[in-house]
């Protein structure tokens, strides 16, 4: 066994190059995990591509979260191998590796009074030193202006609603330019708007020649934006491919042990939607029964008597 | 593809609104990191001279400053011209002024990284047993009144024992090569008791002679500090000084939580571990020969946070500044409020800085973001 010995000022790190499309960047391979007694994860296999929007989706308890920190090295793994750019990922350095991939987890609480934007400038802390330093107020800026907290740049950052957090966290993330983006549901807290947003910039960024893993539990934006996904079921890798291949309601069914409709938009899209039974809607005591479009019959079932309008 | 292209204008705005906004919202915090460091500049070389001239003896200002410019070979101003004035002046109060300096740099410093390190803003050099430690080697020095170093065996075990306390707790906290913050802090509630039962004992045991000097050990003073002391301390002082100083960086970033620090490449092991062997480093030797002095390490960043901001690049030499004035300060009003009596400083800055803590933390709770 050797030590070296690194000094807390090393500046030596080795800069990524960027990956041409298609190459693998992130490569698993029998990956186990064990928590205490319980196998977490048991053998999963995965490449991810450069250019690549792989989506891990999968019921609570699945290992999601768990595969996402045995990739960024906060878990140990009991079995398997995890290599970045062909390497095993114990080579790279943590400087190195956060030249790599960036990560965003699913709530970031920050101890002191940080701005958003010293917390976005955070991100760009693995290029301390490097010639990429120059660019730092323009990648910050630019990354406040993707993700829209431009507004809330000199707020404290702890002031902020969850959804405004989720955002500036995911600026944090961009700013860190790393070719891997790593992003456990990153949508959770936000609305509408934003959830597309970031799917959006995350498809950008993919498409700019860098791979995004993303934990999303919403499987419509799973088939609407991903390139492939990655189906975990009980710590294991039940499927992965297309969206079209993975998310049928056979598997996703069986998987989540739940019915689930698959339906396909007008333009082609994949609406993903639990199979649900016609409730009898009770609304200032007025019951009605939805059919079809919504517009059904009416009963007034308040108290069983009827001498509602019809 | 049309997306893209009426975006791109959209984005380009947002940059440039953003750049004017930058220069806006810089530009206070700039001015105001300036006047918060050259007020506490002056504040603290008014404090030194205002220290130096009031006492039993009293040499007024211009005779204090002239002291000093003599010294140096400048014969603008008279020195004091009562007899035994230079030798009260650098003999007595010079000395002793500069070790609150010193000593007040260093406890506000390591307050501030304590903070960092623990991500908590209660958090203290005290939490991790540097001064119960520091505590115990100097009450068990006393009681056997070992003199192996002459005057200097007691700071010296005093300082030892501060060290070593850290080192163990960190080591006692650590399994599998990592360390959790609670298990640190509970570790060190641990390490604080029985160390606490110690000194108890020690106390206990000592007689009376000897339980007086334990007692006021632990109160603090910078009575009778001499050139001799600061020459042992500030050189330890400058050294912690200097590598928390390093590590203000990835302090910034351990506020994000332990790993998201470590996704951004803080290797946060290795910067917990060096910090808290800096902080013990700064705490042991401030305390060796002034005693347990509380709160500052408490106080000053807080204070200094809610001015300046949380950033530790400028946060750690702002508390330098501010615990040095406010040390320098309190050893003032220890050798002046009463006549004759030298207050233990311990117990001025803990009665001071308790209420002044507690309306802190009023004013910091009622403003959005909690912990300022």
């Amino acid at each position: 066994m050797t030590m070296t010995l690194s000094l807390p000022w090393r500046t030596d790190h080795l800069a990524p190059d960027m990956p041409k499309p298609g190459d693998c960047v992130l490569e698993l391979s029998n990956v186990s995990v064990s928590i205490g007694e319980r196998a977490v994860l048991r053998g999963v296999a995965l490449d991810v591509r450069a250019g690549e929007l792989l989506a891990l989706v999968g019921p609570n308890g699945a290992g999601k979260s768990t595969l996402l920190n045995a990739i960024t090295g906060d878990v140990p793994l009991t079995d398997g191998e995890i290599s970045l750019f062909g390497k095993p990922a114990g080579v790279w350095d943590s400087t190195e590796l956060a030249m790599r991939r960036s990560v965003l987890l699913q709530s970031v609480d920050v101890t002191f009074p940080f701005s958003v934007r010293d917390i976005v400038r955070m991100g760009r802390a693995p290029w301390e030193g490097t010639a990429q330093e120059m660019n730092d107020d323009v990648i910050v800026d630019d990354a406040m202006a993707t993700t829209e907290v431009t507004a809330l740049a000199d707020r404290v950052y702890a002031s902020l609603s969850g959804g405004e957090r989720g955002r500036a966290a995911f600026s944090r993330v961009l700013a860190q330019t790393a070719p891997i983006l790593l992003l456990d549901e990153p949508t959770a807290a936000m609305d509408v708007k934003h959830q597309e947003m970031l799917m959006r910039v995350g498809r950008e960024y993919a498409a700019a020649g860098c791979a995004v893993v993303v934990i999303v539990h919403a499987l419509d934006a799973a088939a609407a934006w991903a390139d492939r996904v990655a189906l975990l079921e009980r710590g294991r890798l039940r499927a992965l491919g297309t969206p079209e291949e993975v998310l049928t309601p056979q598997l996703l069914s069986d998987v989540y042990q739940c019915p689930i409709d698959v339906l396909r938009h007008p333009d082609g899209g994949l609406i993903i939607v639990p199979g649900r039974p016609v409730v009898a809607r009770n609304v200032y005591g007025r019951c009605s029964v939805g059919v079809g479009d919504g517009v059904g019959a009416e009963a007034d079932v308040a108290n069983g008597s009827s001498d509602g309008v019809s | 593809m049309s997306a893209a292209t009426t975006q791109r204008p959209q984005r380009a705005d947002h940059i440039r609104t953003n750049a004017a906004n930058l220069g806006l919202a810089a530009e206070p915090r700039m001015g105001r990191t300036a006047v918060t460091f050259l007020v506490m500049t002056v504040a603290l070389i008014v404090m030194i001279v205002v220290s130096a001239s009031l006492g039993q003896l009293i040499i007024p200002f211009d005779q204090v400053i002239g002291s000093v410019l003599n010294r140096i070979g400048i014969h603008w101003l008279d020195g004091p011209s009562r007899a035994f004035g230079n030798e009260a002046l650098w003999n007595v109060r010079f000395p002793r002024i500069a070790m609150a300096v010193v000593v007040g740099a260093a406890l506000g410093v390591a307050g501030a990284v304590m903070q960092g390190v623990f991500g908590n803003p209660l958090a203290e050099p005290g939490t991790v047993g540097v001064s119960s430690g520091a505590a115990v080697g100097a009450s068990c020095s006393i009681l056997m009144g070992w003199t192996f170093l002459g005057s200097f065996t007691t700071p010296f075990l005093a300082f030892v024992c501060g060290l070593g306390t850290t080192v163990a707790v960190y080591l006692l906290a650590r399994r599998g090569g990592r360390t959790e913050i609670v298990t640190l802090i509970l570790t060190g509630v641990a390490v604080n008791a029985i160390a606490g039962a110690l000194i108890a004992f020690f106390t206990f045991a000592a007689p009376t002679s000897a339980r007086d000097q334990i007692v006021f050990w632990q109160m603090g003073s910078f009575n009778g500090s001499r050139w001799q002391q600061v020459a042992l301390v500030a050189p330890m002082c400058v050294i912690g000084m200097i590598i928390v100083q390093t590590l203000a960086r990835r302090l910034d970033l351990l506020s994000l939580g332990e790993r998201p620090a470590r996704h951004l490449g803080v290797n946060v092991e290795r910067l917990r571990f060096i910090a808290m062997l800096a902080v013990a480093l700064l705490v042991s030797s401030a305390v060796a020969f002034a005693g347990i002095i509380s709160f500052v390490g408490l106080v000053v960043p807080h204070l200094l946070r809610m001015i300046l901001g949380p950033g530790y690049r400028t946060l750690l030499p702002a508390s330098a500044l501010g615990g040095a004035l406010l040390l320098t300060i309190a050893d003032f009003a220890a050798r002046t409020t009463i006549a004759f009596a030298d207050l233990p400083i311990g117990m001025l800055t803990s009665l001071v800085g308790g209420p002044f803590f507690f309306w802190l933390l009023r004013r910091s709770r009622s403003k959005s973001g909690g912990w300022a």
